[in-house]
């Protein structure tokens, strides 16, 4: 599969996107969308002075140059090297998924016939670094924010997987491409609902947006397992929710909105850019409209209707696998 | 050429901590009252670039708000030392200056005894205009400071 | 596969050098109050009472690793020529499973309601 420019597709995909600059980029645009919605719906401005033509955009770069610019401090209770290391590892595990998830035809790095899977299970493993992040931390408020970490973790990730599992089961295939394929009549979304439903709320609990904010949630644990991040490291600690952000959104795009269909190659990766909006833009708008859940409410709701929903998404998936 | 690189990140690291400014929530008295008003809708101190943050950690502008007595001083010395270096102050209030309602109270001080202070802002309380002023004015020495 | 090692590279050497130059261009003026534990503005008194214990990352271990290696082999095995034949078993595999998590869940939500009702 060949993609009709000078570098080749998977260079294309390691570089630009979803690779190295996506990532970053999307960080910028994020941060800086959301700021802008949350301030649209409270009646503000959001960052504006800073780049006055192009409406505050350049606000988190300014955020990344005085975050990099700032003091590091290594607090002398920790282990110094695992205190520096953990972000680091946080920010690069959040980002590997996109790996095995195709932008467009051919544009993927590592094209593989259980490419999602993997991609959902490398997603899933990354909560135990937060926690080895908090504990290295070894402070009040990245404990107890490690401690709901934990538990949001075992809600959120039965319902996800099995989500994914249904979507897998209806299509027959976990390769990104042949997924696509299946999709040219009728999207994942109309396919199965129940799945892009739970997909999309154990997306808010996995990324921890709003409510469901609650292992940094401000006027309970200060910043929860960020807490005692600065300078570079906080970049790193708190931009990797939206790193994970990224790459569920992308894999959302691909698993229930066709990916790159109708069109291929450039436009192909445009149109796989413009459906990830689908997700990341309610993700950013709920911050705005709705309050935090208790700990246990959150639970309830995980393990309780999240969990009968996907369980309810995967009989539906083979009923209609077995019907077709 | 290393004074060009060393001058190339002074401008770098001048032009993000100027628009930039993240305080900590530290309230010592009612002036905090019209600092939640600058960040509400009416005044909305994130056009600036200003975002309260939860940990010292990351924060790097100390809005000392109004009275500061003996006991909170302490306190207020200790929060400020705890943040990580570029870090700027500004003492909001008639208190803050020189004492206020509160002048030659045996059990206050004023806000230059305890930290180094950027930009003053008076009233009492300081509308949140004064106080965006203020941190404009600690904008603008950020971007001329030397290196 | 170029590409993944490319990737990877790059991404480190991105996340690294940011790091590397915010510690060597930042101005540094290191303080006993600055490397302290950070206790929301007052001093720490002695070392921290509750931390997270090593001996418990076995469990994250479990909450995150098993689910995630168990639906991987489900996938595998379903969307395989062979697994789409043996689908009705693991189907039933699968409603077993879930229905004794169910009735788990079940059994902490009636104590939950009951822990409501009093608390």
């Amino acid at each position: 599969m060949d993609f009709p420019s000078p570098l080749s597709g998977d260079l294309v995909a390691a570089l630009v996107f979803p690779g190295v600059l996506g990532i970053f980029g999307f960080l910028v645009v994020a941060i800086w969308l959301e700021r802008k919605l949350v301030a649209r719906v409270q009646w503000r401005y959001g960052p504006l002075y800073v780049s006055r033509p192009l409406g505050g955009l350049l606000q988190p770069v300014a955020d990344l140059f005085k975050l990099v610019f700032s003091e590091l401090v290594l607090p002398r209770h920790t282990n110094r090297l695992l205190f520096a290391a953990t972000p680091i590892l946080l920010f690069f595990a959040e980002g590997l998924p996109v790996v095995f998830i195709a932008a467009a035809p051919g544009v993927v790095m590592a094209p593989h016939s259980y490419g999602l899977a993997i991609a959902v299970v490398l997603v899933l493993l990354v909560a135990v670094l937060m926690v080895a992040m908090a504990w290295t931390e070894a402070d009040k408020f990245t404990y107890i924010g490690a401690m709901r970490e934990i538990l949001l973790t075992a809600a959120y990730e039965v319902p996800l997987l099995l989500a994914a599992l249904a979507m897998f089961l209806l299509y027959g295939t976990a390769d990104p491409h042949k997924v696509v394929e299946v999709q040219s009549g009728l999207w994942g979304v109309l396919l199965n609902p129940l799945a892009f439903v739970v997909y999309l709320v154990a997306l808010l609990m996995a990324t921890t947006r709003f409510p469901f904010e609650i292992p940094e949630a401000e006027p309970e644990v200060v910043l929860g397992p960020y807490t005692e991040y600065g300078s570079t490291l906080f970049i790193y600690a708190f931009g990797a929710n939206y790193v994970k952000l990224y790459v569920l959104s992308l894999l959302g795009a691909v698993l229930f909105l066709g990916g790159w269909l109708p069109a291929a190659g450039v436009l192909g990766v445009l149109i796989t850019l413009a459906k990830m909006g689908v997700f990341v833009l309610p993700a950013m708008l709920v911050r705005a409209i709705y309050p935090r859940y208790r700990i246990d409410q959150a639970l309830r709701i995980g393990w309780g209707q999240l969990l009968a929903l996907s369980a309810a998404a995967v009989l539906w998936s083979l009923l209609a696998a077995w019907i077709w | 050429m290393k004074t060009l690189v060393s001058q190339a990140v002074s401008r770098l690291a001048r032009w993000g901590t100027k628009w930039s400014l993240w305080p900590p929530h530290l309230v010592t008295a009612c002036c905090g009252v019209e600092v939640g008003h600058l960040f509400g809708s009416a005044y909305d101190a994130e056009r600036f670039g200003m975002l309260p943050m939860g940990s010292l950690r990351q924060s790097n502008i100390l809005i000392i708000e109004g009275t500061i007595t003996l006991k909170m001083a302490k306190f207020v010395k200790y929060i400020y030392e705890q943040m990580p270096e570029p870090k700027y102050v500004v003492a909001m209030g008639a208190c803050a200056i020189k004492g206020g309602v509160f002048y030659g109270s045996y059990h206050m001080v004023p806000a230059a005894k305890v930290l180094p202070v950027h930009a003053y802002v008076s009233g009492c309380p300081p509308t949140p205009e004064a106080v965006l002023k203020a941190v404009t004015k600690v904008q603008e020495q950020i971007a001329h400071a030397e290196n | 596969m170029v590409a993944v090692v490319l990737f990877i590279a790059l991404f480190l050497a991105v996340l690294v050098l940011l790091v590397v130059v915010g510690y060597l261009f930042s101005p540094r003026r290191p303080s006993e109050t600055k490397e302290r534990r950070f206790e929301a503005g007052g001093p720490p008194y002695g070392p921290v009472q509750r931390r997270l214990l090593m001996q418990y990352f076995g469990y994250v271990y479990l909450v995150t690793v098993v689910e995630a290696a168990v639906g991987l082999a489900l996938v595998a095995v379903l969307t395989a020529d062979a697994g789409r034949a043996a689908l009705a078993p693991l189907a039933a595999a699968l409603v077993v499973a879930i229905a004794a998590v169910v009735a788990v869940v079940w059994r902490y939500f009636k104590l939950l309601a009951d822990v409501r009702r009093w608390g």
